[in-house]
């Protein structure tokens, strides 16, 4: 009875931590974790897992990309693959991207044109 | 404003009081009226002092506006105070100025044609010069625009406004002619430089002639009516959907037509590509609730409109969904392959809302993104809604290539946010007023209700305190009854 109950304390514990954590992360380890592979260390792109550049993109257009692939507004998606991939790290993760300082991060990040 | 309204205004707000059990006082404020003196078609004094706060600059400049719909109206009378030394010059063919949100209520049969119009003349602020004419081009490299018949215009500051065109050929089969015939509605079409709403009459001449054929049908052999959504962003991304809820509720018998309720004696299909009714979730949970509550109405989501044969009365849509690939390690899931396949659909009546896009001058121009998401509409930061490489270039409305805010309620917001850049440029410093996305949608989800969604970047941002996801009288109300003369007399005036 009292082992059951602390395992269950543990796990409350730990389901705790993983929420906190995810909810915690920063754009750049979002980044480097969820995005690095498909999009390159230096948001360069990955042929090999269709990812595109990102780091030729303005802040604007990340902003709108990233807006897009969420559905925030009326109109259709225009990445469908990609908005597949956010589905699932939000459902799989619990990773919750903000397209509003995650177009920042990127473009600051990765675009040499960024000042 | 005129005895009509005043009486209709004072019934609004004593029905508001009783529904809602409110004060009058607080309903005044949740109106955001501010006293009675608004109901004559003075601004709130409020919103007037805000108003002359306002930044100002004495410079000597010329600032031309190219549009002169609800953006370019609002910016040149903002401008006009703001600027009392600049010369202002609106380019913008129209003599007639619509009323747009207004062709919904059309549809509905609760406007008519005249309702929605006014002289573009009556509008124009005092001190701004018109020019009746059309941009061809832009050459924002030598400070200059085309004109169809009055040559090149220079300018120091330039605001566009030109709004948004409608890409009804984009549909195979399809065009402009075709609405109003073989069954075919468009609430959208209009001609902003004939000044006419033909989309709002042919809704409603649509809606009775569904009432008439519904009647002669019974559940099992339903009448198949579409509503359409095109992938491309449009203008008020609700009305696809209003007209989807309001023509089912007619069919209740809840319209100025009357009747028995047959609603089952028709099979209504929502069509769109995206995957939701609406980008925020407890918006979207309402309306889900909502298609099930009617009972026959079905969501056909992945389907985009791409041809249409209007004799055989046939739908050919493109199809889009996803298939399962290859074993994502990184993303513990099968990674997905994007596929599209045709579909036909019959029909008995379609509701076609066209695709949109940015106007050519624009898109053909420097001033449009060449590349991205937002291809083809003004290049503007998200923020500041300035140019993002010509700093003496802002844009307000519909063209505005940002995420979010195709809507009058956003110009309006586009409004004090364009004023004070444009201020600040002229003066020599950096913009730093932020739009912040700000979309309101009243959402007509039966005669007599709406969802007044409003959002901005960061998720639903209502303005009352009232839960927004609720459908309410008050808002119907406040919508058919005060928020044309408010646009008119305020809005266009630069006072709200
Ligand atoms: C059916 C319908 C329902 C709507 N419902 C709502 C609603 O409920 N709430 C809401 O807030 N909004 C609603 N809207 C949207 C609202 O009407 C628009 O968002 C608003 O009018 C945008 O203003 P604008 O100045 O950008 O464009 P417009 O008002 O369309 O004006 C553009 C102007 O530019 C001119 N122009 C175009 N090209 C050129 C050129 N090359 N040179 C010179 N002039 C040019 C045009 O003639 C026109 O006068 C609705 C619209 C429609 C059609
Ligand atoms: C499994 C691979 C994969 C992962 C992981 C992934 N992406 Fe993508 N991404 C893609 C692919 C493939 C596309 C282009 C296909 C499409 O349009 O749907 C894309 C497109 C995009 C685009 C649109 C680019 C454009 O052309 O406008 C953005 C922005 C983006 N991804 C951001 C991200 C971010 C941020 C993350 C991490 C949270 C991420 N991606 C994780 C594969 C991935």
């Amino acid at each position: 009875m009292q082992l059951k109950k602390i395992a269950g304390v543990l796990a409350g514990m730990s389901l705790l931590a993983v929420g906190a954590s995810a909810a915690e992360l920063s754009n750049a380890q979002i980044y480097s974790k969820y995005c690095k592979k498909c999009h390159g260390a230096n948001g360069e792109g990955n042929p090999a897992k269709k990812g595109p550049a990102l780091n030729d993109k303005d802040i604007n257009e990340l902003f709108d990309a990233l807006m897009n692939l969420k559905e925030k507004g009326f109109e259709a998606s225009k990445h469908e693959a990609m908005t597949h991939n956010m589905e699932v790290l939000e459902r799989k993760k619990g990773i919750h991207v903000d397209p509003q300082s995650m177009a920042k991060y990127l473009f600051y990040s990765f675009n040499p044109e960024a000042k | 404003m005129d005895k009509k309204m005043m009486k209709q205004s004072q019934e609004v707000i004593e029905e508001l009081l009783k529904r809602e059990g409110m004060s009058r006082r607080d309903a005044l404020k949740l109106m955001g009226l501010g006293g009675a003196a608004t109901m004559m078609g003075a601004a709130p004094s409020s919103a007037r002092a805000a108003t002359e706060a306002m930044a100002s600059s004495d410079k000597k400049a010329k600032i031309v506006i190219v549009g002169g719909g609800a953006g370019g109206i609002m910016a040149a009378a903002r401008m006009r105070k703001a600027a009392p030394n600049a010369e202002i010059v609106l380019i913008a063919p129209n003599d007639i100025h619509l009323y747009q949100p207004g062709q919904v209520f059309m549809a509905a049969g609760l406007y008519t044609e005249d309702d929605i119009r006014k002289p573009n003349a009556d509008l124009m602020p005092e001190g701004v010069k018109w020019i009746k004419d059309e941009v061809k081009t832009f050459d924002p490299d030598n400070n200059s625009v085309e004109t169809a018949n009055n040559g090149k215009v220079g300018y120091d500051f330039l605001i566009v406004a030109t709004g948004l065109q409608y890409d009804y050929e984009r549909i195979k089969g399809m065009s402009r002619d075709l609405v109003g015939q073989k069954g075919i509605a468009s609430v959208y079409l209009n001609d902003p430089v004939k000044g006419t709403a033909k989309g709002g009459v042919a809704t409603w001449e649509w809606f009775k002639q569904i009432r008439a054929a519904a009647e002669k049908r019974d559940p099992g052999n339903p009448l198949q009516i579409i509503c359409t959504q095109p992938s491309t962003p449009i203008k008020c991304g609700g009305a696809p959907q209003k007209i989807l809820y309001l023509c089912d509720d007619m069919l209740r018998g809840n319209s100025p037509l009357g009747g028995k309720d047959i609603h089952d004696n028709a099979h209504l299909t929502f069509t769109k590509k995206g995957k939701k009714l609406f980008g925020i979730k407890s918006y979207n949970q309402t309306l889900l609730k909502l298609t099930v509550d009617y009972g026959n109405i079905e969501d056909a989501f992945g389907y985009d409109l791409v041809e249409i044969d209007p004799d055989k009365k046939m739908a050919t849509y493109d199809y889009h969904y996803l298939e399962k690939g290859e074993w994502d390690e990184d993303l513990e899931e099968f990674e997905v392959i994007p596929m599209v396949k045709k579909v036909k659909m019959k029909y008995d009546f379609i509701h076609i809302v066209p695709p949109m896009k940015g106007v050519d001058a624009v898109a053909n121009s420097p001033i449009g993104w060449q590349k991205g998401t937002a291809k083809g509409w003004m290049a503007a930061d998200r923020y500041t809604l300035q140019h993002i490489k010509y700093k003496n270039v802002f844009g307000i409305g519909d063209i505005l290539g940002i995420p979010l805010g195709k809507t009058g309620g956003s110009a309006r917001h586009h409004g004090p946010i364009l004023q004070e850049n444009l201020v600040a440029v002229m003066e020599g410093k950096e913009p730093t007023a932020k739009f912040d996305g700000y979309t309101v949608c009243p959402l007509k989800t039966e005669y007599g209700k709406i969802m007044l969604a409003e959002f901005n970047y960061d998720g639903p941002a209502p303005s009352f305190p009232l839960d927004p996801s609720q459908p309410r009288w008050i808002w119907w109300a406040f919508d058919l009854y005060m928020l044309k003369p408010m646009y008119w007399n305020l809005m266009m005036r630069g006072l709200m």
